[in-house]
């Protein structure tokens, strides 16, 4: 059983897994996958790669960061990384409480007091470890560079599983000042066993769009108000900026806005629907279209808005979907008119827009491991621990050097400390 | 503002020339054993540096926001930061005089690319405007640099002992090259991980998710993971010289794919970007 968590845990094991999810990861960039929503490329991609998707059906390869054995080997991986962090700090450990390391070279004729000063100088701290020995370091901190970028990763990879597995979402639909209560239907749901929820009403008050001379959105906010109880508290949320409330984030989403037409529709058996027809923020002006037909019974309906003006002084054009050729029937508010068989009344405009609610744990986790990963990914680089050991004799100064993780690359340093350009040095 | 953009682009042509010119000059410097022409390939290098800088400026001034978003300005930015980082590197340590022999016709490829590219100027979309958006492309514009000179050291390792690398004065002995070479990619790694780590956090903010395995995402992650293999294969298993140097180009390699083609697929979240 050890010798079997010790092969899946060393090192070799490590590289290896890391170069599996480098291949599969590879893999599924290029080969659309079915588990991130990608079938319409996925067909395309079957298409022009007939003899490619034989193979990648064959080997399951459409839905590889959802099968069990990517998973497995990022988990697996995981458990490595957890042996590897623990196995590193109390490396790391170790090698900040060491005493220095037995000098072996001998400087003839040389005295330790210069030595020192020089290496006070380069920025070296001095420690008496006994009359007549000196422990240098600079940078000493940086054994624990490994350590502390692995622990980032760890800690990164482990909350990552935790939100990747708690977190829910789905997408609130809202007319402006419309009231979301409690236990009210989604738009969309990723779990539609347990949808998050504020516990709190909430309502939907309006976007702030500011634009570039083009026409093109610069910035966009939505105002949003909740009820705790007693008032109405109004918070602002925009793009970049999700709004956290009551342990759960609302995000206004680019593009998933706009007008809106309010229409009373009776239909050719005498029964009414009231639809609410949107239509996506216009960015240069020009009309813009349903982006789906409207179903009415047996009808479909299509409809164009034009608020400018361009095409027609009414905002609204309808026709029945998919008749291209016909011109559609234009309406301002309160118009009724004859559309594809059906009594169409354009009762008023709307502002619609649509948010995503997540519940989740705090983030925070997260990001400190990304923080700790950077700073360990920098310390690696740039916090090279040097230790020069230094013990008097009768013939000279004795010294053992050392420059952790890049061998001979402070040489010159070392000579200079030591006053001496030496041959027989070596590093370990 | 047009006005800025309508210099900027000559500006921008001004640069190449200079780095075209500062790339003869320490190639045939350095292989004819000239050292004024190397020296003079220096001082033009650094001014075009200088002009490179005033392009750039004037292009962000222009254009509304910061050169990363269009290919022009991705490549332009990169070639400056890589132009930057080796003249600081020239400062700063004894030795690294010869890399410019690999970096300047690095630099003058990618500065040449850009223009070629052509300088439409995009409007920010929205989720791209963010000081997360503009520390993760600062982070890997950084992160290539240091590739890029891994990679000159790395491939000036590989050829030593040809008649090429015969011919060329004032590089460091095969050991330091290795060693320089090593480095640089520990540098990579570190940059190209934070610039991970930031656009995860970008993304967070942006579409309420860390990590989607958008094809950009998972060739970065890929490209890490070879850096990080590269790392541990060189300190705990003694892979130096030329199969470290052969692993290094693999990784710069997929480092190029990651940044400069995955972006094409349409499925890509990151599909606005280099475009």
């Amino acid at each position: 059983m050890r010798r079997i968590l010790d092969s899946l845990t060393s090192r070799r094991t490590s590289i290896a897994l890391m170069a599996f999810v480098a291949v599969f990861g590879a893999l599924g960039a290029w080969i659309p996958q079915t588990s991130l929503g990608q079938s319409d490329a996925l067909a395309i991609w079957q298409r022009n790669n007939p003899l490619m998707a034989r193979i990648a059906d064959a080997l399951g390869l459409y839905a590889i960061f959802s099968s069990w054995w990517f998973l497995t080997a990022l988990a697996v991986f995981a458990v490595a990384l957890a042996i590897a962090t623990v196995r590193l700090t109390r490396a790391s450990w170790r090698a900040w409480r060491s005493p220095g390391r037995a000098p072996r070279t001998l400087l003839q004729g040389a005295s330790a007091g210069p030595i020192v000063d020089r290496a006070k100088r380069a920025g070296f701290r001095v420690r008496t470890e006994a009359p007549g020995r000196y422990v240098l370091d600079r940078r000493g901190f940086g054994v624990w560079a490994s350590s502390v970028l692995h622990i980032g990763m760890l800690l990164s990879l482990v909350w990552a599983a935790l939100l990747l597995g708690t977190t829910t979402g789905a997408i609130a639909d809202f007319s402006l000042g419309e009231v979301r209560e409690p236990g009210m239907q989604y738009y969309a749901v990723e779990d539609a066993t347990d949808p998050p929820e504020l516990g709190v009403p909430w309502r939907f008050d309006g976007m702030d769009v500011t634009t570039w001379s083009s026409g093109v959105p610069k910035e966009v906010s939505a105002t949003l108000s909740f009820y705790d109880g007693a008032a109405w508290i109004e918070r602002t949320t925009s793009v970049n900026h999700p709004l956290r409330i009551k342990g759960h984030t609302i995000y206004t989403q680019p593009g998933e806005f706009g007008d809106a037409a309010l229409l009373r529709i009776i239909d050719a058996d005498g029964a009414e629907h009231l639809i609410r027809m949107d239509f996506y923020f216009i960015e240069d002006g020009q009309p813009t279209y349903t982006d789906a037909p409207y179903a009415i019974g047996d009808v479909s309906i299509e409809g164009r808005w034009d608020p400018n003006g361009v095409r027609d002084p009414k905002p609204l054009g309808l026709r029945q979907a998919g008749d291209s050729a016909a011109e559609p029937v234009t309406l301002a508010p309160g118009d009724t008119a004859k559309v594809a068989g059906l009594t169409v009344e354009f009762v008023d405009t709307a502002e619609w827009a649509r948010f995503i609610v997540q519940r989740s744990p705090s983030v925070l986790p997260l990001f400190l491991g990304f923080a700790i990963i950077g700073l360990g990914s920098l310390m690696l680089y740039a916090w090279i621990p040097r230790e020069l050991v230094l013990e008097e004799t009768d013939g000279g100064v004795r010294y053992s050097w050392h420059a952790a993780r890049m061998s001979r690359a402070y040489v010159s340093e070392r000579d200079a400390i030591l006053g001496t350009v030496a041959d027989d040095m070596e590093e370990r | 503002m047009e006005q800025a953009l309508a210099i900027e682009i000559r500006v921008h042509v001004a640069a190449l020339a200079l780095y075209a010119l500062a790339a003869g000059l320490v190639l045939f410097g350095t292989t004819m054993s000239k050292p004024r022409l190397t020296k003079a390939g220096h001082i033009l290098a650094q001014i075009g540096l200088a002009i490179h800088t005033m392009a750039l400026g004037l292009r962000w001034y222009g254009a509304g926001h910061g050169p990363y978003l269009t290919r022009y300005e991705v490549l332009s930015s990169n070639a400056w930061v890589t132009m930057a980082f080796v003249q600081a590197l020239r400062l700063r340590t004894r030795g690294s005089e010869g890399l410019a022999v690999f970096v300047y016709p690095a630099v003058l490829l990618l500065l040449g690319l850009s223009i070629y590219t052509g300088p439409e100027v995009k409007m920010l979309p929205l989720t791209f405007r963010g000081i997360w958006l503009v520390l993760h492309v600062a982070f890997y514009f950084v992160a290539f640099a240091a590739a890029i000179l891994s990679l000159g050291y790395g491939v000036l390792h590989l050829t030593r002992g040809t008649r090429f690398a015969g011919r060329l004065t004032g590089l460091p002995d095969a050991a330091a090259l290795d060693r320089e070479s090593y480095r640089f990619a520990g540098l990579t790694f570190a940059f190209w991980g934070i610039g991970m780590l930031t656009g995860a956090i970008w993304a967070y903010y942006s579409w309420g998710r860390f990590w989607g395995w958008d094809p950009v995402e998972t060739w970065s992650l890929v490209t890490w993971f070879v850096y990080g293999i590269y790392l541990h294969a060189r300190r705990f298993y003694g892979i130096k010289g030329r199969k470290a140097a052969l692993l290094l180009v693999f990784g710069f390699v997929l480092a190029v794919i990651s940044l400069f083609f995955t972006s094409f697929l349409t499925t890509s979240l990151h599909s606005e970007y280099f475009h």
